[in-house]
């Protein structure tokens, strides 16, 4: 934390470390659901044995619960808040409706662990988990390494 | 090493490290897994997620390596005066809830600011749900200072707002939303509708994120001012001077904060006193303070209208949560000598029976440089500027925690 959020921009050492992590936590959630997914397809494991695919079900629940901006007025930006940015990304607007294009693409993804918890899971719903989870595994990836990427080593020819 | 001295990193790298072999383990005997698949699509899927985990392991152990080599030099350092870290320590012990290992890191740019060490490190290896973390030694709190400076006794006070950011996380904000009752809630509501918006909106999410900052700060602040009294807020105003220009972010304006500031300080009885040692500063805070920047925005109508219906209660939970608030009726006792002390360049700490705690004598170094410079808002920069001035401050918080603890030994009379 710091006094001011002139020096939280200004000073992008600590945030960008801070971003990493989280992005790293998110990302290796997403790892574990693919291995057990994968896993679940060469026959070593059902998906209702799978503790990561039941912590991400636990995770989209509290998305849904935590749908509104009343329940952003009382606590620190969480995973949560990150995965449904991530959601939302695309269709990003300025006029209020950029969670609009995302909500259902959330809402099928919790239907789909729903249903993988239980072991009931379509082809099609796995297919869904697959790509969904693949997509978030990649970009919490290539955000990490960008945060990260020439920290400790000479970043132009003055500082060789 | 002993707890006090920043030893605590070399325990949490440790248990850090061991949480990665735990996770190249786990890899490993997925791969082991895979290796008695027959060929075809499951297997590859198995080791290319292998593959995808030993990758994501680079830049998680980057994150490690930044932390180490930042903050390694600040333990058990010996080139800092011995009253910062003794005030590092007074801090910790009045504000922090779960304890701590001080790191004091002379840092060339990200100052002010606190970190919990802790908090950074578990969440790279977490799977995204907040677990309670297994790291139960104390936790090494990094206290960024000027890397050429960082023994500024006045400007000191900013590290009471940073060290209580980790208090009102982990438990002030609830305490204040339990106080709030669902009325930022109704607030929020009322101020969307105005703008034909509503609480699912992107824009309403923004809006709350915001009153989630602008609280975090001002429970901080007060806490700040709880602890050092004015010595704060003229610390803030020295170091933050309050800027004309209209802007929104996640920090409250500095024009607002120091009427928030100056509204507390009078909640807390130190009005007249101030009134006695610095009635110019006084009346320009005053006057700066009731001519805010305004962006006239709706976002910028809910946020000052919500923070203001919660200003008591700001306080309150502030006032609760210090344990030794400084009193004006104590300091009043021991103000006169300790400011002649300190105008004649001795760092007086024995006043009759007393010995002046930290935060007094902070607040008489704030009131000695008034009397010794003016009483004007250049003496606010051209005092925390002092290097010689604030070298006699911090020597004086020195001889503070000696006598402290040569009477907490019982070889002194009280």
């Amino acid at each position: 934390m710091t006094l001011t959020a002139i020096a939280d921009h200004a000073f992008d050492a600590e945030v960008d470390v801070r971003y990493a992590a989280q992005m790293s936590s998110l990302g290796s959630l997403a790892d574990d659901v693919l291995g057990d997914l994968a896993r679940s397809r060469a026959g070593l494991v059902s998906t209702s044995e799978s503790p990561a695919i039941a912590e991400a079900l636990t995770l989209f629940d509290a998305i849904a619960a935590s749908i509104d901006a009343s329940s952003s007025l009382w606590r620190e930006s969480g995973l949560g808040d990150a995965l449904r940015r991530m959601a939302a990304a695309p269709a990003a607007t300025s006029n209020g409706s950029a969670a609009d294009g995302s909500a259902s693409r959330l809402a099928g993804t919790r239907r789909a662990l729903a249903s993988a918890v239980t072991g009931s899971a379509t082809e099609k719903e796995l297919n869904e988990l697959e790509h969904f989870f693949d997509a978030v595994s990649t970009a919490t990836l290539e955000t990490a390494v960008v945060a990260m990427r020439g920290r400790g080593q000479a970043k132009s020819w003055s500082t060789i | 090493m002993p707890s006090g001295r920043g030893g605590h990193l070399a325990t949490l790298t440790r248990h850090t490290l061991e949480r990665f072999y735990a996770e190249v383990g786990l890899i490993e005997s997925a791969i082991t897994q895979a290796d008695s698949l027959p060929e075809g699509d499951p297997k590859t899927r198995i080791l290319a997620n292998a593959a995808r985990k030993f990758e994501r392991l680079g830049p998680q152990l980057g994150i490690l390596h930044i932390v180490v080599s930042r903050y390694r030099q600040a333990i058990d350092r010996s080139d800092v005066p011995v009253g910062l870290q003794h005030l590092v320590g007074v801090l910790m012990a009045d504000v922090l809830i779960t304890p701590g290992d001080p790191l004091i890191n002379l840092d060339p740019d990200d100052n002010y600011s606190t970190v919990d060490l802790v908090d950074l490190l578990d969440r790279i290896l977490d799977r995204g749900l907040g677990a309670k973390s297994e790291y139960t030694k104390p936790h090494p709190i990094a206290f960024n200072v000027p890397a050429l400076d960082p023994a500024n006794a006045l400007l000191s006070p900013l590290l009471a707002h940073e060290v209580a950011h980790s208090a009102v996380n982990q438990k002030l904000l609830a305490e204040l939303r339990n106080k709030d009752s669902g009325r930022t809630e109704q607030l929020l509501l009322s101020h969307l509708q105005k703008s034909g918006l509503d609480l699912t909106s992107q824009a309403a999410i923004e809006w709350a994120e915001r009153f989630f900052g602008w609280c975090s700060e001002l429970l901080c602040d007060a806490v700040a001012l709880a602890l050092c009294g004015p010595s704060f807020a003229w610390a803030f105003a020295a170091y933050l001077p309050p800027s004309t220009v209209a802007a929104l972010n996640t920090h409250p304006p500095l024009r607002d904060r120091m009427a928030f500031h100056l509204a507390g300080l009078d909640l807390l009885g130190w009005t007249p006193l101030m009134s006695v040692h610095s009635p110019g500063v006084l009346a320009w805070m005053r006057n700066v303070s009731a001519n805010p920047a305004l962006t006239n925005s709706a976002e910028e109508a809910f946020l000052r209208e919500a923070v203001e219906q919660l200003r008591a209660e700001i306080f309150q939970v502030a006032m609760d949560h210090v344990s030794y608030r400084l009193e004006p009726g104590d300091f009043e006792r021991v103000a006169d000598e300790a400011i002649v002390g300190l105008r004649a360049g001795i760092p007086w700490v024995e006043i009759g029976d007393s010995v002046l705690s930290t935060w007094q004598l902070v607040l008489a170094g704030w009131c000695a440089s008034f009397a010794e410079r003016g009483d004007a808002e250049i003496s606010l920069v051209d005092a925390s500027n002092d290097a010689q001035y604030n070298a006699l401050l911090v020597k004086a918080l020195e001889m503070s925690s000696v006598v402290l603890a040569w009477r907490g030994d019982g070889n002194a009379t009280a």
